[in-house]
């Protein structure tokens, strides 16, 4: 007894519940990129902007990339390269550090979902 | 499927037994514990379905104002939080009912109809819930699980009511 009418209302129950998990679920657009290195005052880069930049550290050059709303670390002079692994920054709050060469990358949307991260 | 047609005191007893069956199941069900709030099979729309699909929505509406209110008499929630979501969830579902019944009846079968109306059921009752009892922004989070919850379980119902309607005899006039 099941009818095409059927299908449709399922596919669009499926349909519902996935627009608003994304909506909900995720952080929202990034409005700005806020680099911050050392203990210099933080520098806020409009995210939708394509840049690719370096900011310098007690190591080196960190090389930043900032296109489509998003925000990766391209190359870091450090060890381990947890910054550069972390990938593409998507969500506002996403946020990823290179800790050796004191450089920072956070994306910002029009309201902070944390106060503060601790590891 | 023509209200007007039926003999009124027929379709009166029609109502009534329908009605007490949905509401024997909506109290057996309200024992069962749920790991959620405001999840729960639904097992009591089967009758209301089966009422829809060969009365006609008018009946099915009689049926489902019913059993919410006698129901929430019997357990003892009448007017309490409980039954305002629960009566907000019957008014969506019914009105999604009828929606569907409106434009789609040829195309729809139970299974269908039964997803539409556990989903409306469960918005109405979010949205009640949410405005009036607990209006915190966070509570949105839950919204995606629980219409999981519900397209599942009100899918599980269309096929058993489908399975009844197979079993059923023809109507009489």
């Amino acid at each position: 007894m099941i009818r095409p009418g059927d299908a449709v209302i399922a596919l669009a129950g499926v349909a519902l519940i996935a627009a608003l998990s994304m909506n909900i679920y995720s952080g929202g657009a990034a409005r700005v990129v806020r680099v911050t290195q050392g203990s210099h005052d933080p520098v806020d880069y409009p995210a939708r902007e394509h840049r690719k930049f370096s900011v310098s550290g007690p190591l080196g050059e960190t090389v930043i990339e900032i296109r489509d709303g998003r925000a990766r670390v391209l190359q870091s002079p450090c060890l381990r390269k947890l910054c550069i692994r972390a990938g593409w920054l998507e969500d506002a709050g996403d946020a990823t550090a290179c800790v050796p060469n004191r450089v920072s990358v956070a994306l910002l949307g029009s309201d902070p979902r944390f106060d503060a991260i601790n590891f | 499927m023509n209200a007007a047609s039926t003999n009124t005191a027929h379709a009166d007893r029609l109502v009534a037994g329908y009605a007490a069956l949905a509401i024997g199941i909506h109290i057996l069900e309200s024992a069962v514990p749920m790991p959620l709030p405001g999840v729960k099979p639904g097992l009591a729309n089967v009758v209301v379905l089966i009422v829809l699909l060969r009365y006609g929505f008018r009946m099915a509406a009689a049926v489902t104002l019913l059993r919410v209110i006698v129901g929430s008499i019997f357990i003892g929630t009448f007017l309490a939080p409980t039954f305002f979501l629960s009566f907000a969830g019957a008014l969506a579902s019914l009105a999604v009912a009828g929606l569907v019944h409106a434009c789609g009846a040829r195309w729809t079968g139970p299974v269908g109809y039964a997803v539409a109306m556990a989903m409306a059921h469960m918005s109405g009752q979010f949205l009640l819930a949410w405005r009036l009892f607990v209006p915190h922004p966070e509570l949105l989070n839950l919204l995606p699980v629980l219409l999981a919850f519900a397209l599942g379980l009100g899918a599980f119902t269309g096929i058993i009511a489908a399975s009844i309607l197979d079993r059923l005899p023809a109507r009489q006039p």
